[in-house]
Protein backbone atom coordinates (compact mmCIF):
# COMPACT_ATOMS: atom_id res chain seq x y z
CA UNK A 1 0.00 0.00 0.00
CA UNK A 2 1.59 3.08 -1.05
CA UNK A 3 1.84 5.61 1.90
CA UNK A 4 -0.98 8.39 0.27
CA UNK A 5 -3.62 5.85 0.49
CA UNK A 6 -2.78 5.23 3.88
CA UNK A 7 -2.84 8.49 4.59
CA UNK A 8 -6.14 8.54 3.45
CA UNK A 9 -7.50 5.92 5.33
CA UNK A 10 -6.04 7.31 8.58
CA UNK A 11 -8.00 10.70 7.49
CA UNK A 12 -11.48 8.74 6.96
CA UNK A 13 -11.25 6.81 10.66
CA UNK A 14 -9.97 10.23 12.13
CA UNK A 15 -13.46 11.90 10.39
CA UNK A 16 -15.05 9.10 11.97
CA UNK A 17 -13.83 10.17 15.65
CA UNK A 18 -14.61 13.61 14.47
CA UNK A 19 -17.43 12.95 13.49
CA UNK A 20 -18.63 11.55 17.13
CA UNK A 21 -16.61 14.09 18.97
CA UNK A 22 -18.24 16.84 17.04
CA UNK A 23 -22.27 16.64 18.23
CA UNK A 24 -20.86 16.04 22.19
CA UNK A 25 -19.07 19.23 22.11
CA UNK A 26 -21.49 21.23 20.72
CA UNK A 27 -23.56 19.90 23.62
CA UNK A 28 -21.34 20.66 26.55
CA UNK A 29 -20.84 24.66 24.87
CA UNK A 30 -24.03 24.54 24.66
CA UNK A 31 -25.04 23.52 28.14
CA UNK A 32 -22.01 24.46 29.91
CA UNK A 33 -22.64 25.27 33.24
CA UNK A 34 -26.35 24.49 33.56
CA UNK A 35 -25.57 20.77 34.02
CA UNK A 36 -25.37 21.61 36.89
CA UNK A 37 -28.56 23.15 37.44
CA UNK A 38 -29.85 20.28 35.77
CA UNK A 39 -28.19 17.95 38.32
CA UNK A 40 -30.56 19.80 40.94
CA UNK A 41 -33.68 19.08 39.39
CA UNK A 42 -35.40 17.13 41.71
CA UNK A 43 -37.59 15.66 39.02
CA UNK A 44 -34.17 14.87 36.90
CA UNK A 45 -32.84 12.92 39.15
CA UNK A 46 -35.76 10.37 40.07
CA UNK A 47 -36.01 10.58 36.12
CA UNK A 48 -31.95 9.41 36.44
CA UNK A 49 -32.93 7.10 39.59
CA UNK A 50 -35.48 5.32 37.43
CA UNK A 51 -33.20 5.05 34.70
CA UNK A 52 -30.35 3.72 36.54
CA UNK A 53 -32.81 1.22 38.55
CA UNK A 54 -34.06 -0.23 35.04
CA UNK A 55 -30.94 0.05 32.99
CA UNK A 56 -28.99 -2.18 36.17
CA UNK A 57 -32.28 -4.71 36.45
CA UNK A 58 -31.65 -5.48 32.59
CA UNK A 59 -28.11 -5.72 32.71
CA UNK A 60 -28.20 -8.12 35.76
CA UNK A 61 -30.90 -10.26 33.68
CA UNK A 62 -28.74 -9.97 31.25
CA UNK A 63 -25.98 -11.53 32.79
CA UNK A 64 -28.01 -14.30 34.79
CA UNK A 65 -29.45 -15.65 31.16
CA UNK A 66 -26.73 -15.02 29.11
CA UNK A 67 -23.97 -16.60 30.75
CA UNK A 68 -25.77 -19.98 30.27
CA UNK A 69 -27.17 -19.15 26.70
CA UNK A 70 -24.19 -17.94 25.65
CA UNK A 71 -22.13 -21.12 26.98
CA UNK A 72 -24.83 -23.30 25.04
CA UNK A 73 -24.08 -21.18 21.50
CA UNK A 74 -20.71 -21.25 22.04
CA UNK A 75 -20.09 -25.18 23.02
CA UNK A 76 -22.65 -26.79 21.47
CA UNK A 77 -23.26 -28.07 17.35
CA UNK A 78 -26.80 -29.12 16.80
CA UNK A 79 -29.27 -29.66 13.57
CA UNK A 80 -30.60 -26.15 13.05
CA UNK A 81 -28.33 -23.89 15.56
CA UNK A 82 -28.21 -21.53 13.08
CA UNK A 83 -31.88 -20.95 13.21
CA UNK A 84 -31.60 -20.12 17.01
CA UNK A 85 -28.23 -17.94 16.18
CA UNK A 86 -30.54 -15.49 13.92
CA UNK A 87 -33.04 -15.59 16.23
CA UNK A 88 -30.53 -14.01 18.85
CA UNK A 89 -30.32 -11.28 16.67
CA UNK A 90 -33.92 -10.36 15.80
CA UNK A 91 -34.16 -8.22 19.29
CA UNK A 92 -31.54 -5.96 17.47
CA UNK A 93 -33.05 -5.85 14.59
CA UNK A 94 -36.63 -5.01 15.31
CA UNK A 95 -37.52 -1.22 15.72
CA UNK A 96 -37.80 -0.18 19.32
CA UNK A 97 -41.34 1.18 18.97
CA UNK A 98 -42.17 -2.19 17.71
CA UNK A 99 -40.55 -4.10 20.60
CA UNK A 100 -42.66 -2.12 23.02
CA UNK A 101 -46.23 -2.90 20.81
CA UNK A 102 -44.62 -6.40 21.37
CA UNK A 103 -43.92 -5.96 25.23
CA UNK A 104 -47.63 -4.86 25.65
CA UNK A 105 -49.26 -7.76 23.36
CA UNK A 106 -47.10 -10.40 25.06
CA UNK A 107 -47.22 -9.11 28.67
CA UNK A 108 -50.48 -6.54 28.88
CA UNK A 109 -53.14 -7.68 26.58
CA UNK A 110 -55.52 -10.47 26.46
CA UNK A 111 -53.74 -11.71 23.15
CA UNK A 112 -50.87 -12.88 25.48
CA UNK A 113 -50.27 -13.52 29.08
CA UNK A 114 -51.20 -10.04 30.48
CA UNK A 115 -54.84 -11.79 32.45
CA UNK A 116 -52.58 -13.82 34.07
CA UNK A 117 -50.08 -11.55 35.30
CA UNK A 118 -52.44 -9.23 36.30
CA UNK A 119 -54.23 -12.24 38.76
CA UNK A 120 -51.00 -12.61 39.99
CA UNK A 121 -50.70 -8.41 40.94
CA UNK A 122 -48.17 -7.61 38.05
CA UNK A 123 -48.91 -5.03 35.86
CA UNK A 124 -46.34 -3.88 32.50
CA UNK A 125 -48.25 -0.74 31.69
CA UNK A 126 -46.10 2.17 33.11
CA UNK A 127 -44.25 0.32 35.77
CA UNK A 128 -40.81 -0.61 35.82
CA UNK A 129 -41.88 -4.38 35.22
CA UNK A 130 -42.79 -3.44 31.56
CA UNK A 131 -39.79 -0.50 31.51
CA UNK A 132 -37.09 -3.70 32.27
CA UNK A 133 -39.02 -6.07 30.44
CA UNK A 134 -38.57 -3.96 26.86
CA UNK A 135 -35.31 -2.77 27.74
CA UNK A 136 -33.96 -6.11 28.89
CA UNK A 137 -35.46 -7.66 25.55
CA UNK A 138 -33.61 -4.89 23.12
CA UNK A 139 -30.00 -5.16 25.10
CA UNK A 140 -29.87 -8.48 26.27
CA UNK A 141 -28.19 -9.68 22.94
CA UNK A 142 -25.39 -7.44 23.20
CA UNK A 143 -24.56 -9.11 26.59
CA UNK A 144 -25.23 -12.67 25.19
CA UNK A 145 -22.65 -12.27 22.17
CA UNK A 146 -20.01 -10.64 24.34
CA UNK A 147 -19.95 -13.97 26.42
CA UNK A 148 -20.05 -16.38 23.46
CA UNK A 149 -16.93 -14.90 21.95
CA UNK A 150 -15.23 -14.51 25.31
CA UNK A 151 -16.32 -19.06 26.02
CA UNK A 152 -15.43 -19.28 21.75
CA UNK A 153 -11.94 -18.29 23.18
CA UNK A 154 -11.49 -20.83 25.69
CA UNK A 155 -9.48 -23.92 24.49
CA UNK A 156 -12.12 -27.11 24.63
CA UNK A 157 -9.11 -29.12 26.15
CA UNK A 158 -8.72 -26.61 29.21
CA UNK A 159 -12.77 -27.69 29.94
CA UNK A 160 -11.56 -31.56 28.66
CA UNK A 161 -9.00 -31.67 31.42
CA UNK A 162 -10.53 -30.02 34.42
CA UNK A 163 -13.18 -32.58 33.55
CA UNK A 164 -11.39 -35.11 33.91
CA UNK A 165 -9.66 -33.83 36.80
CA UNK A 166 -13.16 -34.70 38.68
CA UNK A 167 -15.09 -31.73 37.65
CA UNK A 168 -18.46 -31.73 36.80
CA UNK A 169 -20.07 -29.64 33.60
CA UNK A 170 -21.54 -27.24 36.16
CA UNK A 171 -18.30 -26.93 38.54
CA UNK A 172 -16.61 -26.22 35.54
CA UNK A 173 -18.65 -23.73 34.38
CA UNK A 174 -18.56 -22.15 37.90
CA UNK A 175 -15.16 -22.36 38.90
CA UNK A 176 -13.27 -21.77 35.73
CA UNK A 177 -15.00 -20.43 33.07
CA UNK A 178 -16.96 -18.03 34.39
CA UNK A 179 -13.56 -16.68 36.16
CA UNK A 180 -12.34 -16.91 32.75
CA UNK A 181 -14.36 -14.32 31.31
CA UNK A 182 -15.24 -12.43 33.87
CA UNK A 183 -14.28 -9.57 32.27
CA UNK A 184 -16.21 -9.92 29.42
CA UNK A 185 -19.25 -10.46 31.31
CA UNK A 186 -18.67 -6.97 33.42
CA UNK A 187 -18.02 -5.81 29.38
CA UNK A 188 -21.58 -7.56 28.44
CA UNK A 189 -23.32 -6.32 31.38
CA UNK A 190 -22.20 -2.59 30.26
CA UNK A 191 -22.88 -2.80 27.12
CA UNK A 192 -26.15 -4.08 28.09
CA UNK A 193 -26.77 -0.76 30.73
CA UNK A 194 -26.00 1.61 28.03
CA UNK A 195 -27.84 0.61 25.42
CA UNK A 196 -30.44 0.76 27.96
CA UNK A 197 -30.58 3.56 29.48
CA UNK A 198 -30.73 5.22 25.98
CA UNK A 199 -33.53 3.82 25.42
CA UNK A 200 -36.54 5.57 24.48
CA UNK A 201 -38.62 4.48 21.86
CA UNK A 202 -40.38 0.84 23.04
CA UNK A 203 -40.78 2.88 26.49
CA UNK A 204 -43.00 5.69 24.68
CA UNK A 205 -45.34 2.63 24.70
CA UNK A 206 -45.06 0.91 27.76
CA UNK A 207 -43.88 2.79 30.60
CA UNK A 208 -43.70 6.29 29.21
CA UNK A 209 -44.10 7.14 32.96
CA UNK A 210 -43.16 4.55 35.67
CA UNK A 211 -45.49 4.23 39.20
CA UNK A 212 -42.64 3.92 42.10
CA UNK A 213 -44.10 3.95 45.23
CA UNK A 214 -46.71 6.91 45.18
CA UNK A 215 -44.29 8.87 42.44
CA UNK A 216 -44.99 9.50 38.80
CA UNK A 217 -41.77 9.11 36.98
CA UNK A 218 -40.30 9.73 33.18
CA UNK A 219 -37.16 7.71 32.02
CA UNK A 220 -34.28 9.74 31.58
CA UNK A 221 -34.41 9.60 27.66
CA UNK A 222 -38.33 10.24 27.56
CA UNK A 223 -37.90 13.71 30.19
CA UNK A 224 -35.42 14.97 27.93
CA UNK A 225 -38.02 14.31 24.86
CA UNK A 226 -40.49 16.26 26.88
CA UNK A 227 -37.93 18.90 27.80
CA UNK A 228 -36.89 19.47 23.87
CA UNK A 229 -40.68 19.20 22.45
CA UNK A 230 -42.77 21.46 25.78
CA UNK A 231 -39.46 23.94 26.33
CA UNK A 232 -36.86 24.08 23.83
CA UNK A 233 -33.21 23.23 22.59
CA UNK A 234 -31.34 24.75 25.07
CA UNK A 235 -33.51 23.44 27.59
CA UNK A 236 -33.18 19.45 26.52
CA UNK A 237 -29.52 20.50 25.84
CA UNK A 238 -29.02 20.80 29.67
CA UNK A 239 -30.51 17.68 30.40
CA UNK A 240 -28.84 15.80 27.65
CA UNK A 241 -25.19 16.64 28.96
CA UNK A 242 -26.25 16.03 32.61
CA UNK A 243 -27.25 12.61 31.59
CA UNK A 244 -24.29 12.02 29.31
CA UNK A 245 -22.13 13.61 32.90
CA UNK A 246 -23.55 10.54 35.09
CA UNK A 247 -23.10 7.88 32.44
CA UNK A 248 -19.73 9.42 31.77
CA UNK A 249 -19.02 8.76 35.70
CA UNK A 250 -20.27 5.91 36.05
CA UNK A 251 -18.31 4.67 33.25
CA UNK A 252 -15.59 5.56 34.69
CA UNK A 253 -16.46 4.19 38.41
CA UNK A 254 -16.62 1.07 36.28
CA UNK A 255 -13.45 1.19 34.63
CA UNK A 256 -11.68 1.64 38.34
CA UNK A 257 -13.46 -1.21 39.58
CA UNK A 258 -12.70 -3.97 36.36
CA UNK A 259 -9.22 -2.00 36.94
CA UNK A 260 -8.72 -2.93 40.23
CA UNK A 261 -10.64 -6.46 40.33
CA UNK A 262 -7.72 -7.21 37.52
CA UNK A 263 -4.67 -6.14 39.89
CA UNK A 264 -6.00 -7.92 42.70
CA UNK A 265 -6.95 -11.21 40.15
CA UNK A 266 -3.07 -11.41 39.19
CA UNK A 267 -1.87 -11.07 42.58
CA UNK B 1 -6.22 -51.05 34.81
CA UNK B 2 -7.54 -52.84 31.62
CA UNK B 3 -8.72 -50.23 28.58
CA UNK B 4 -10.93 -52.30 26.23
CA UNK B 5 -12.22 -50.98 23.08
CA UNK B 6 -14.51 -52.51 21.31
CA UNK B 7 -15.43 -51.70 17.58
CA UNK B 8 -15.29 -48.19 17.93
CA UNK B 9 -16.30 -45.83 14.95
CA UNK B 10 -16.43 -42.05 15.23
CA UNK B 11 -16.90 -39.14 12.75
CA UNK B 12 -16.32 -35.89 12.39
CA UNK B 13 -17.01 -33.70 9.37
CA UNK B 14 -15.28 -35.81 6.34
CA UNK B 15 -13.20 -37.47 8.74
CA UNK B 16 -13.64 -41.44 9.51
CA UNK B 17 -12.68 -42.97 12.69
CA UNK B 18 -12.86 -47.08 13.34
CA UNK B 19 -13.73 -49.61 13.65
CA UNK B 20 -10.98 -49.78 16.45
CA UNK B 21 -10.64 -52.16 18.39
CA UNK B 22 -7.70 -52.51 20.97
CA UNK B 23 -6.99 -53.83 24.80
CA UNK B 24 -4.81 -52.26 26.77
CA UNK B 25 -3.92 -54.02 30.46
CA UNK B 26 -1.65 -51.50 32.25
CA UNK B 27 0.86 -51.13 29.84
CA UNK B 28 2.32 -47.83 28.91
CA UNK B 29 0.71 -47.60 25.11
CA UNK B 30 2.15 -45.49 22.84
CA UNK B 31 -0.11 -44.64 19.69
CA UNK B 32 1.93 -43.08 16.16
CA UNK B 33 0.22 -41.43 13.71
CA UNK B 34 0.56 -39.05 11.03
CA UNK B 35 -1.23 -35.71 11.66
CA UNK B 36 -4.74 -35.88 10.90
CA UNK B 37 -4.72 -39.95 11.56
CA UNK B 38 -7.47 -39.45 14.44
CA UNK B 39 -4.89 -40.16 17.46
CA UNK B 40 -5.98 -37.54 18.93
CA UNK B 41 -9.67 -38.10 18.60
CA UNK B 42 -9.54 -41.69 19.38
CA UNK B 43 -7.63 -40.23 23.00
CA UNK B 44 -10.54 -37.82 23.32
CA UNK B 45 -12.67 -40.61 22.83
CA UNK B 46 -11.41 -42.38 25.87
CA UNK B 47 -11.46 -39.38 27.71
CA UNK B 48 -14.91 -38.09 27.02
CA UNK B 49 -14.65 -35.30 25.25
CA UNK B 50 -17.48 -36.77 22.88
CA UNK B 51 -19.35 -40.13 22.63
CA UNK B 52 -18.46 -42.42 19.48
CA UNK B 53 -20.92 -43.42 17.03
CA UNK B 54 -20.83 -46.90 17.72
CA UNK B 55 -19.16 -49.26 19.45
CA UNK B 56 -18.09 -49.29 23.58
CA UNK B 57 -14.92 -48.54 25.92
CA UNK B 58 -14.83 -49.98 28.82
CA UNK B 59 -12.28 -49.19 31.64
CA UNK B 60 -11.93 -52.06 34.01
CA UNK B 61 -15.07 -54.04 32.35
CA UNK B 62 -17.49 -51.12 33.19
CA UNK B 63 -18.65 -49.71 29.79
CA UNK B 64 -17.86 -46.21 30.00
CA UNK B 65 -18.62 -44.98 26.35
CA UNK B 66 -21.30 -42.40 27.43
CA UNK B 67 -20.18 -42.10 30.70
CA UNK B 68 -19.34 -38.25 31.47
CA UNK B 69 -15.09 -37.63 31.67
CA UNK B 70 -15.34 -37.26 35.32
CA UNK B 71 -16.43 -40.63 36.22
CA UNK B 72 -13.99 -42.48 34.42
CA UNK B 73 -11.39 -42.22 36.82
CA UNK B 74 -8.26 -40.93 34.36
CA UNK B 75 -6.49 -37.97 33.93
CA UNK B 76 -5.85 -36.10 30.76
CA UNK B 77 -3.06 -33.98 29.67
CA UNK B 78 -3.30 -32.03 26.28
CA UNK B 79 -0.51 -30.91 24.23
CA UNK B 80 -0.30 -27.04 25.50
CA UNK B 81 -0.96 -28.44 29.10
CA UNK B 82 -4.21 -26.01 29.27
CA UNK B 83 -2.88 -24.77 32.54
CA UNK B 84 -5.51 -22.78 34.30
CA UNK B 85 -3.98 -19.04 33.42
CA UNK B 86 -5.98 -17.37 36.25
CA UNK B 87 -4.69 -19.21 39.23
CA UNK B 88 -2.00 -19.95 40.78
CA UNK B 89 0.20 -23.10 40.19
CA UNK B 90 -0.99 -24.44 43.92
CA UNK B 91 -4.82 -23.86 43.00
CA UNK B 92 -3.95 -25.40 39.85
CA UNK B 93 -2.90 -28.98 41.50
CA UNK B 94 -5.56 -28.59 43.83
CA UNK B 95 -8.74 -27.91 41.41
CA UNK B 96 -9.24 -31.66 41.10
CA UNK B 97 -8.85 -32.39 44.43
CA UNK B 98 -11.87 -29.75 45.41
CA UNK B 99 -13.94 -30.81 42.76
CA UNK B 100 -13.99 -33.90 44.11
CA UNK B 101 -14.65 -32.52 47.47
CA UNK B 102 -11.53 -33.96 49.38
CA UNK B 103 -10.86 -32.10 52.33
CA UNK B 104 -8.14 -29.64 52.45
CA UNK B 105 -6.05 -31.24 55.03
CA UNK B 106 -5.81 -34.31 52.33
CA UNK B 107 -5.32 -31.52 49.60
CA UNK B 108 -2.58 -30.59 51.24
CA UNK B 109 -0.79 -34.06 51.65
CA UNK B 110 -1.61 -34.39 48.37
CA UNK B 111 -0.04 -31.83 46.97
CA UNK B 112 2.94 -31.55 49.09
CA UNK B 113 3.63 -35.26 47.89
CA UNK B 114 3.50 -35.16 44.43
CA UNK B 115 5.53 -31.46 44.16
CA UNK B 116 7.88 -32.85 46.01
CA UNK B 117 8.19 -36.02 44.06
CA UNK B 118 8.66 -34.03 41.12
CA UNK B 119 10.31 -31.14 42.13
CA UNK B 120 7.97 -28.22 41.73
CA UNK B 121 7.86 -27.05 45.54
CA UNK B 122 9.15 -23.87 44.98
CA UNK B 123 6.52 -23.04 42.13
CA UNK B 124 3.39 -23.27 44.18
CA UNK B 125 2.60 -19.50 44.63
CA UNK B 126 3.81 -18.63 40.95
CA UNK B 127 1.75 -17.62 38.31
CA UNK B 128 1.64 -20.18 35.15
CA UNK B 129 2.49 -17.92 32.83
CA UNK B 130 5.74 -17.41 34.59
CA UNK B 131 7.07 -21.03 34.18
CA UNK B 132 9.09 -22.04 31.40
CA UNK B 133 8.32 -24.99 29.31
CA UNK B 134 9.51 -27.92 31.26
CA UNK B 135 8.15 -26.39 34.72
CA UNK B 136 5.00 -26.17 32.51
CA UNK B 137 4.82 -29.46 31.80
CA UNK B 138 5.48 -30.51 35.04
CA UNK B 139 2.84 -28.80 37.21
CA UNK B 140 0.21 -30.49 34.49
CA UNK B 141 1.49 -33.80 35.05
CA UNK B 142 1.25 -32.62 39.31
CA UNK B 143 -2.47 -31.58 38.97
CA UNK B 144 -3.08 -34.69 36.18
CA UNK B 145 -1.71 -37.18 39.59
CA UNK B 146 -3.13 -35.70 42.18
CA UNK B 147 -6.69 -36.79 41.99
CA UNK B 148 -5.01 -40.38 41.92
CA UNK B 149 -5.96 -41.65 38.23
CA UNK B 150 -5.41 -45.50 36.75
CA UNK B 151 -5.43 -44.33 33.77
CA UNK B 152 -3.15 -41.00 32.05
CA UNK B 153 -3.63 -39.73 28.67
CA UNK B 154 -1.02 -37.54 27.25
CA UNK B 155 -1.91 -36.13 23.98
CA UNK B 156 2.01 -35.39 22.73
CA UNK B 157 3.33 -34.36 26.42
CA UNK B 158 7.02 -33.87 24.71
CA UNK B 159 5.99 -31.80 21.38
CA UNK B 160 6.55 -28.39 23.07
CA UNK B 161 10.04 -29.05 24.75
CA UNK B 162 13.62 -28.78 24.33
CA UNK B 163 15.71 -32.01 23.29
CA UNK B 164 17.03 -31.88 27.03
CA UNK B 165 13.89 -31.40 28.87
CA UNK B 166 12.51 -34.38 26.43
CA UNK B 167 15.35 -37.00 27.61
CA UNK B 168 14.32 -35.57 31.45
CA UNK B 169 10.59 -35.90 30.90
CA UNK B 170 10.76 -39.56 29.50
CA UNK B 171 13.12 -40.61 32.18
CA UNK B 172 10.22 -39.23 34.67
CA UNK B 173 7.60 -40.58 32.78
CA UNK B 174 8.83 -44.38 32.71
CA UNK B 175 9.33 -43.71 36.60
CA UNK B 176 5.58 -42.60 37.40
CA UNK B 177 4.26 -45.34 35.55
CA UNK B 178 5.39 -47.66 37.75
CA UNK B 179 5.36 -45.68 40.61
CA UNK B 180 1.83 -44.85 40.42
CA UNK B 181 1.02 -48.40 38.89
CA UNK B 182 -0.64 -46.44 36.12
CA UNK B 183 -1.98 -47.67 32.34
CA UNK B 184 -0.78 -44.60 30.16
CA UNK B 185 -1.81 -43.90 26.92
CA UNK B 186 0.34 -41.56 25.19
CA UNK B 187 -0.23 -40.04 21.51
CA UNK B 188 3.16 -38.61 19.74
CA UNK B 189 4.25 -38.68 15.98
CA UNK B 190 7.76 -39.09 17.35
CA UNK B 191 9.48 -42.71 16.63
CA UNK B 192 11.88 -42.36 19.25
CA UNK B 193 9.86 -40.87 21.58
CA UNK B 194 7.54 -44.33 21.19
CA UNK B 195 10.31 -46.44 21.19
CA UNK B 196 12.30 -44.85 24.35
CA UNK B 197 8.84 -45.21 26.53
CA UNK B 198 6.20 -47.85 24.88
CA UNK B 199 5.67 -51.10 26.43
CA UNK B 200 3.16 -51.75 23.14
CA UNK B 201 3.16 -49.18 20.47
CA UNK B 202 -0.07 -48.63 18.27
CA UNK B 203 0.17 -47.46 14.83
CA UNK B 204 -2.86 -45.41 13.76
CA UNK B 205 -3.43 -44.06 9.89
CA UNK B 206 -6.33 -42.84 8.31
CA UNK B 207 -8.52 -43.76 11.11
CA UNK B 208 -7.40 -46.93 11.25
CA UNK B 209 -5.49 -49.26 13.65
CA UNK B 210 -2.61 -50.53 11.35
CA UNK B 211 -0.58 -52.27 13.73
CA UNK B 212 -0.37 -52.89 17.65
CA UNK B 213 1.92 -54.92 19.42
CA UNK B 214 5.72 -54.73 20.40
CA UNK B 215 7.72 -52.06 19.37
CA UNK B 216 10.69 -54.40 18.18
CA UNK B 217 8.38 -55.90 15.85
CA UNK B 218 7.23 -53.07 14.25
CA UNK B 219 10.70 -50.90 14.04
CA UNK B 220 12.19 -54.07 12.55
CA UNK B 221 9.51 -55.89 11.04
CA UNK B 222 6.18 -53.72 9.59
CA UNK B 223 3.48 -55.38 8.93
CA UNK B 224 2.89 -53.39 5.58
CA UNK B 225 4.30 -50.91 3.10
CA UNK B 226 1.95 -47.68 4.79
CA UNK B 227 3.21 -48.22 8.73
CA UNK B 228 6.61 -49.03 6.64
CA UNK B 229 6.91 -45.48 5.35
CA UNK B 230 5.61 -43.93 8.08
CA UNK B 231 8.00 -45.24 10.70
CA UNK B 232 10.72 -43.39 9.02
CA UNK B 233 11.94 -41.78 6.31
CA UNK B 234 15.43 -43.10 6.15
CA UNK B 235 14.06 -46.49 6.16
CA UNK B 236 14.55 -48.20 2.83
CA UNK B 237 11.48 -49.57 1.28
CA UNK B 238 12.22 -50.89 -1.54
CA UNK B 239 11.38 -53.74 -4.73
CA UNK B 240 12.69 -56.81 -3.67
CA UNK B 241 14.07 -57.26 -7.42
CA UNK B 242 17.31 -55.18 -6.47
CA UNK B 243 18.46 -58.26 -4.57
CA UNK B 244 16.20 -60.56 -7.22
CA UNK B 245 13.54 -61.56 -4.97
CA UNK B 246 9.75 -60.92 -5.84
CA UNK B 247 8.10 -58.38 -3.24
CA UNK B 248 8.80 -55.16 -1.24
CA UNK B 249 11.49 -55.04 0.81
CA UNK B 250 12.06 -53.35 4.56
CA UNK B 251 15.96 -52.51 4.99
CA UNK B 252 16.88 -50.38 8.07
CA UNK B 253 19.84 -47.85 7.04
CA UNK B 254 22.26 -49.81 9.81
CA UNK B 255 21.39 -53.49 7.77
CA UNK B 256 23.22 -52.19 4.95
CA UNK B 257 27.02 -51.94 4.48
CA UNK B 258 28.65 -49.71 2.45
CA UNK B 259 31.91 -50.25 1.34
CA UNK B 260 34.15 -51.47 -1.67
CA UNK B 261 32.98 -54.89 -1.49
CA UNK B 262 29.59 -55.63 -1.95
CA UNK B 263 27.39 -57.85 -4.57
CA UNK B 264 25.39 -54.26 -5.83
CA UNK B 265 27.41 -50.99 -7.11
CA UNK B 266 25.89 -47.77 -6.76
CA UNK B 267 27.06 -43.98 -6.50
CA UNK B 268 26.66 -41.92 -3.48
CA UNK B 269 24.47 -39.16 -4.45
CA UNK B 270 23.68 -37.47 -0.49
CA UNK B 271 25.19 -37.66 2.74
CA UNK B 272 23.41 -36.54 6.09
CA UNK B 273 25.35 -36.25 8.93
CA UNK B 274 24.30 -37.19 12.83
CA UNK B 275 24.84 -37.79 15.83
CA UNK B 276 24.72 -41.42 15.46
CA UNK B 277 26.60 -41.71 12.18
CA UNK B 278 26.45 -41.09 8.57
CA UNK B 279 22.91 -41.30 6.49
CA UNK B 280 24.45 -42.21 2.87
CA UNK B 281 22.23 -42.32 0.24
CA UNK B 282 22.99 -44.35 -2.78
CA UNK B 283 21.50 -44.43 -6.26
CA UNK B 284 21.33 -48.65 -7.68
CA UNK B 285 19.92 -49.14 -10.70
CA UNK B 286 16.91 -46.26 -10.48
CA UNK B 287 16.48 -47.05 -6.56
CA UNK B 288 17.96 -45.30 -3.74
CA UNK B 289 19.02 -46.91 -0.44
CA UNK B 290 19.56 -45.00 2.78
CA UNK B 291 22.70 -46.19 4.82
CA UNK B 292 23.79 -45.46 8.31
CA UNK B 293 27.84 -45.62 8.21
CA UNK B 294 30.33 -44.67 10.22
CA UNK B 295 32.47 -43.02 7.67
CA UNK B 296 32.09 -40.19 5.57
CA UNK B 297 31.92 -41.34 2.00
CA UNK B 298 32.62 -38.69 -0.62
CA UNK B 299 29.41 -37.14 -2.74
CA UNK B 300 29.56 -39.24 -6.72
CA UNK B 301 32.03 -41.92 -5.69
CA UNK B 302 31.03 -45.45 -6.70
CA UNK B 303 30.68 -47.63 -3.76
CA UNK B 304 29.80 -51.56 -2.80
CA UNK B 305 26.55 -52.23 -0.98
CA UNK B 306 25.89 -54.94 0.97
CA UNK B 307 22.65 -55.62 2.42
CA UNK B 308 22.75 -57.49 5.79
CA UNK B 309 19.76 -57.74 7.30
CA UNK B 310 15.84 -57.44 5.61
CA UNK B 311 12.23 -58.36 5.67
CA UNK B 312 9.53 -58.78 2.62
CA UNK B 313 6.51 -56.95 3.49
CA UNK B 314 3.05 -58.05 1.81
CA UNK B 315 2.15 -56.65 -0.64
CA UNK B 316 -1.51 -54.97 -0.07
CA UNK B 317 -0.91 -50.86 0.08
CA UNK B 318 -4.07 -49.42 1.35
CA UNK B 319 -3.55 -45.94 0.45
CA UNK B 320 -0.88 -43.24 1.70
CA UNK B 321 -1.83 -41.13 4.38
Amino acid sequence: MRDASFKTLIILGLALVAFYLFPIFVLVKVASLSVFHALREPSFLQAIEVTIIMATAASIISVAFGIPLGYFMARYDFRGKYVLDALLDVPIMIPHIVVGIMIVLAFASSYGVGPLLSRLGISFIDTLWGAVAAVTYLSSTYTVRTIETAIRMINPDMELTARTLGATKSYVLMHLIIPYIRRSIANGAMLSWSRSVSEAGALFIIAYYVFLGRSTIVPASIYIYESYIGIGLTNAAMYSAALILVIFVIFIIYKAVIGISDVHSHK
Amino acid sequence: MSIHINDLTHSLQSFRLGPINLAIEGDYFVLIGPTGSGKSTLLRLIAGAFFPKSGAILIDGVDVTRAPPERRNLSFVPQDYALFSIMSVRSNIEFGLKARGIPRREREKRISYITDRLGISNLLEREPNTLSGGERQKVALARALAPNPRILLLDEPLSMLDSNSRMEFVELLKSIHREYDLTVIHVTHDFEEAYALADKVGVIMNGQLRYVGDKESLFNSPPDIDVARFIGYRNNVVDGRIVGLDGVLFIRPEWIEIGSSGSLRGTVTNVIDSLTGFYVEVAINGNKLVSLTRSRPDLGAEVGVKILKYNVLPRIERGRS
